[in-house]
């Protein structure tokens, strides 16, 4: 699994994708075998709650997965009862391509990272009066000093 | 021997690798298309094998991966559930 994220990043560009592995924290053995021969961060699901595979259910059992969003929404899950096979690493791709590219209010120049370039385009646009939708950071249809506030109080 | 074995049981249990704080109760279930509350980005995991961004004994939680609550880094995780090696 650890492989595929180099995969999507070096195939497919896809740079902003992370893969986490969740264990169980009560099965010891699973643990050190992973830490072992893993190179995927591993998180632990404590016992006997399981809080991350509850909220995740159905697709919360071993060799399932759930694909998380921008902003923590839940885009997609499958399981992987034969690997990861490429029906799995297509339907992947497909959850990435559908979700991947999509607008963050407030990244211009679309490096999925909000930081003070967006906002130097931002107010070279409204110096220039130009509109961009993903520099409207209150949708009122226009760029302005409220749009740089906005975006500036979430880089900071 | 069933003292012995009730001993050997708690004694297994004491030697998980990470903490527990059992007091996830009550948690919502979340479909394809739902966004996990903010509560539930924020809770914290423990992070027993370091990689990436991650090291060992680091806490994780969702919100790491939100761009609205982390200064801006948007990323997707696929999040891949395991239980056995």
């Amino acid at each position: 699994m650890s492989d595929f994220q180099y995969e999507l990043k070096d195939n497919y560009g896809y740079e902003n994708v992370v893969i986490i592995a969740v264990g169980k924290s009560n099965i010891d053995n699973f643990n050190s075998n992973f830490c072992a021969d893993s190179d995927l961060p591993l998180v632990m699901d404590e016992a006997f709650d399981f809080p991350i595979r509850a909220q995740f259910a159905p697709y919360s059992d071993h060799k399932e997965m759930a694909i998380v969003g921008y902003d923590g929404e839940l885009i997609g899950n499958l399981a992987l009862n034969s690997g990861l096979n490429n029906f799995a690493k297509n339907y992947i791709l497909g959850v990435l391509e559908e979700n991947y590219d999509q607008s963050i209010l407030g990244d211009i120049n679309g490096d999925s990272i909000l930081n003070i370039n967006d906002l130097i385009i931002i107010v070279d646009f409204i110096l220039s009066e130009i509109y961009n939708e993903s520099g409207d950071m209150n949708s009122d249809g226009g760029l302005n000093i409220q749009d740089i506030s906005i975006l500036l109080s979430i880089i900071l | 021997m069933l003292l012995i074995s009730i001993l050997l049981f708690s004694f297994s249990i004491s030697q998980n690798y990470c903490p527990t704080d059992n007091s996830f109760n009550n948690r919502s279930i979340y479909n394809v298309g739902d966004t996990l509350s903010i509560e539930d980005q924020n809770i914290m995991f423990p992070v027993c094998n370091g990689s990436g961004e991650y090291e060992t004994g680091d806490s994780f939680s969702f919100s790491d991966l939100n761009g609205n609550t982390n200064d801006g880094q948007y990323k997707i995780s696929i999040i891949s559930m395991n239980a056995t090696w």
